[in-house]
Parts: structure tokens; C-alpha cells; sequence
């Protein structure tokens, strides 16, 4: 049996002090991150992007699960097809980017504009100097 | 976004941020009594698993996700398999009896697209079964029906605290068994060697 190089840093007490909440983010954000002429109401992700952008960052990503998730519940598939070909990935942040393909990742194969979406973050990321592959494991 | 589990190593949930200043701990208790609590040492360590760069907001965000859809706690404790057992809204799906504390963390991880562990093969260990029984006795006290669909699951496989502990301090995922319980049972010895 190998180990492969396990890290046997196992903390204790409070991790409120331990500031584990991920890594800074390293793009700026951008007043609009959908195309204007799409018929659907989708404020909310602007309004995530607002947040994120406040940082409040875990506000950012309720509000993008907490839509979607209904959007699903409804079966509005076409609406988050929709939704997928229509945001600007360059001007949302990865955690945001990530949270859609996150949420949606169970109705992955009802949604036939999810993996072009997947495929332009993707692109996103390598662009940004991240490894895609890695960030994006299990989510396609 | 942590995996945490209590002195004695027999009992596992999750730390994650609520918002941008606050922890809570995350952990399914006992038969339908999912909680979310101000940490209160029932936790004794806590590990940070190695996960992908951006995905631990994600995790921390299915939960409060979870949190928010399952009401009062509803969450049934069962020796289903993990994989597969939650929907997009953290609810059990249709035909999952219910999780264990373990199997839940690795079920929550596994939603959103993140395996901890190769969940197959898992080894039985010598005392899974007849822990499974008195499970299924305790939760027959209140809930007999239960009860009686439990025993129908015995045997099964079990994914224990410590492992999946053990599966969270590995250096990558998805661990297999053996680097889970090599790594759960040293970081047991490492724990106890605070007290």
C-alpha cells in the first residue's frame, strides 16, 4: 500500500480562526455579465456578481443556488440553456462560473447548452493561467 | 470548508462558512435530525481536504443549500450508499433509505462532483455488522418501519468517521481503502495523543 504523500495536518479548536476560506480571487468584475436581449429575467446573476464583487461571496453563491435550484425544480431547462449561452463567462468570477456548473451538474444531461457553457470556462480558465482540468474535475 | 470529527472518532460532519465571518458545524446527528449549530466542541479535529482550486465555496454553498430545502431536519439514517444519494437540493433521492454520518459528508462531496474515496472496493470491517444491528435496535425505538427496513440492508458496506477522516488529510483524492484507514487510524492515535 502507498501513501501518496498525505499531509497529516490535522487541526484542532476553533476554525474560525484558522481563515480557510479558499483563495482571493484575481478578476475584476465587469458591469454586465449577460447579452442584452435575452428574454428571461435573469437580475440575479447580475446581482450575484454585485455581491461577489461587495465580497460577500457566499451570498453571491446562495443566490446563484438558490435560483437555479428552482429554475431545475421547475424544469425550466430551456431557460437555463438560455441562460447558458447568453453570460459573458470572461466578466463572472470562477467561484461564480463554478457554481453553475456545480448546481446544475445532476441535470447535466437535460440541459444541452451546459457543455459548451463547461467548454468556454474551460477556456476561461486556461486563459487565466489555471489548470481547467483540475478546477473543473467531475463537473462536466 | 472542513471535515470534522469528534474525540472518540466515531462521530463525523462538516465545518463550513455561512457567510463571510461565520463557521457552523454541519452534521446528520442521529435518524432525521440533520443539524447546523454554532460550533460547540462536540468536534474535537478538523481537516481541510485537498480539493480542486474553487470548489470548497461550492461544497460550503450545497450545504447551506441543504440546510435551507430540508426542513426541520429531515434526513434519514440508513446504511445506503453515498453514491448517488442526494439530489440537486440535498435531499435524499427516491429509493435512498437513508445515510450515516460518514456516508453523508461523502454524499454531500460526491453532489458536487467530488469523490473523497474510490468508494469501491471497501472492505467490511469485523464489527460493521453487528453495529449496524444495534443501530437498527436504537432507531426501532422510535420508528419501527425504519427499523425493519434497516435490518433488510444488513450487511452493508460502511464507510466509518475515521476513514473518511483519513480520506480528508490524504495528500489528493479520491483515496482508496487502504490509504483511508492508514490515514484514519494514525490521525486517531495523533488526536488521542492530545488528550
Amino acid at each position: 500500500m502507498a501513501l501518496t504523500a498525505p499531509r497529516l495536518d490535522v487541526l484542532i479548536g476553533d476554525p474560525s480562526s484558522g481563515g480557510h476560506f479558499g483563495r482571493q480571487q484575481t478578476r475584476q468584475e465587469s458591469p454586465s455579465t449577460l447579452e442584452e436581449d435575452v428574454s428571461y429575467d435573469f437580475s440575479w446573476l447580475q446581482h450575484a456578481a454585485e455581491l461577489y464583487g461587495g465580497g460577500q461571496k457566499a451570498a453571491a453563491l446562495d443566490v446563484v443556488y438558490d435560483r437555479v435550484d428552482r429554475l431545475l425544480s421547475a424544469a425550466e431547462y430551456k431557460q437555463l440553456d438560455v441562460l447558458f449561452s447568453n453570460i459573458f463567462v470572461e466578466n463572472l468570477p470562477p467561484e461564480l462560473l463554478l457554481a453553475l456548473l456545480t448546481v446544475t451538474l445532476p441535470a447535466a444531461g437535460k440541459l444541452v447548452g451546459r457543455l459548451a457553457f463547461y467548454d468556454q470556462v474551460w477556456y476561461s480558465l486556461e486563459q487565466a493561467g489555471e489548470s481547467a482540468d483540475e478546477i473543473l474535475h467531475g463537473l462536466e | 470548508m472542513a471535515v470534522c470529527i469528534n474525540q472518540a472518532f466515531y462521530h463525523l460532519g462538516l465545518y463550513h462558512a455561512i457567510d463571510e465571518q461565520t463557521i457552523c458545524q454541519f452534521h446528520l446527528a442521529w435518524h432525521q435530525d440533520l443539524k447546523r449549530e454554532e460550533i460547540n466542541g462536540e468536534f474535537r479535529a478538523w481537516s481541510v481536504p485537498p480539493l480542486p482550486r474553487f470548489r470548497a465555496p461550492q461544497v460550503a454553498a450545497f450545504c447551506r443549500l441543504v440546510f435551507n430545502r430540508i426542513k426541520k431536519g429531515q434526513m434519514a439514517y440508513a446504511f445506503s450508499s453515498p453514491v448517488g444519494a442526494l439530489s440537486k437540493s440535498g435531499a435524499l433521492k427516491e429509493g435512498v433509505l437513508g445515510l450515516t454520518c460518514a456516508s453523508f459528508v461523502l454524499a454531500v462531496f460526491e453532489a458536487v462532483g467530488v469523490d473523497l474515496v474510490e468508494y469501491l472496493p471497501w472492505e467490511k470491517g469485523p464489527k460493521d455488522e453487528a453495529w449496524q444491528h444495534w443501530i437498527t435496535k436504537e432507531i426501532g425505538k422510535d420508528d419501527a418501519g425504519h427499523a425493519q427496513r434497516l435490518a433488510e440492508q444488513i450487511p452493508a458496506l460502511r464507510y466509518q468517521p475515521y476513514q473518511v477522516f483519513g480520506a480528508s488529510l490524504a495528500g489528493s483524492i479520491p483515496v482508496d481503502f487502504e490509504e483511508a484507514e492508514a490515514l484514519g487510524v494514525r490521525a486517531r492515535e495523533i488526536v488521542n495523543s492530545w488528550s
